[in-house]
């Protein structure tokens, strides 16, 4: 089953988001902290991780690049509010190079459709093309 | 599936109300106070949202403001377990207060189930509406707004 990674310091909104993809089929691994997060990435083999900007003990910027560099291929979702108030990509907003591997966004508050349409859309991305997407999703 | 947030205090109420919705196929959350409802409401944009008027902290008006600001094409439903309408005792009715905030209905608990179901039903359809005009073209979308 595919695996998928939560990371969202607030526990309800980590229930939330395991409940709708578990009702999508998929597996998925939550975690609340930062720290346990990066843990999580380097152990395990996850299809694709959300990742919410905003991490109580660290920044989600920070998660977010140990992630890629643990996993340069694993898709990664960086939710937040914030991203819808710039014009930046979402490279740009990470200080990382502009064309970068499957780095998605998913802005806050998402429709649980959208939320789906995401990851199906990632998840055919990988199943199609494996070492693809030198492209960012905006 | 629809998803309903219910924010309520009281846990025999959110479990009475979760395994009802749940039987009508609806995609169930819960939240035990006003922020914890606001924090998911600022995460995800629910269908409809049930919230208890009587709460110790963040009351329900209050709850109500919040979600207003952060998405107010959520529509929402005020319960509320006091009677709290005598004017002339100078009490507060808390459930003509949320209808004029923009709750799409007020209901007094005891409840009828027929009534709640009912009063879902309704705020979903004002959901897809409201979701409707917004993706129309030239009509100025209320999904952007700062979250999280």
């Amino acid at each position: 089953m595919t695996n998928i990674l939560v990371v969202d310091d607030e526990v309800g909104v980590c229930c939330v988001i395991q409940h709708l993809l578990v009702r999508e089929g998929y597996a998925v691994t939550t975690v609340t902290d930062g720290r346990l997060a990066m843990d999580a990435v380097a152990r395990d083999d996850f299809a694709a991780a959300l990742i919410d900007l905003n991490l109580a003990d660290m920044d989600g910027n920070d998660v977010i690049r140990a992630a890629r560099a643990a996993r340069p291929n694993m898709p990664i979702v960086m939710m937040s509010g914030m991203v819808l108030e710039s014009d930046r990509g979402s490279a740009e907003l990470l200080g990382l190079p502009a064309r970068i591997v499957g780095l998605h966004r998913l802005a806050k508050p998402f429709k649980p459709r959208d939320l789906s349409q995401l990851m199906r859309d990632i998840l055919a991305q990988e199943t199609v093309c494996p070492d693809a997407a030198v492209m960012t999703r905006q | 599936m629809p998803t309903v947030l219910i924010i309520d205090d009281d846990s025999a109420t959110r479990a009475a109300l979760e395994t009802l919705l749940k039987k009508k196929r609806f995609c169930v959350f819960l939240a035990p106070d006003g922020p914890t409802g606001i924090r998911l409401i600022g995460s995800v944009s629910f269908d409809a949202v049930v919230i208890d008027m009587f709460m110790p902290g963040m009351d329900g008006i209050a709850t109500i403001r919040e979600l207003i600001k952060i998405d107010p094409t959520v529509p929402f439903i005020a319960i509320s377990g006091y009677a709290f309408t005598d004017k002339t005792q100078g009490a507060p009715d808390f459930l003509g207060m949320a209808i004029k905030l923009g709750a799409t209905a007020a209901l007094q608990k005891p409840f009828d189930i027929l009534d709640l179901l009912e009063a879902v039903d309704s705020a979903i359809e004002v959901r897809q509406r409201l979701l409707h005009e917004a993706r129309q073209p030239g009509t100025e979308s209320t999904s952007v707004r700062k979250a999280s």
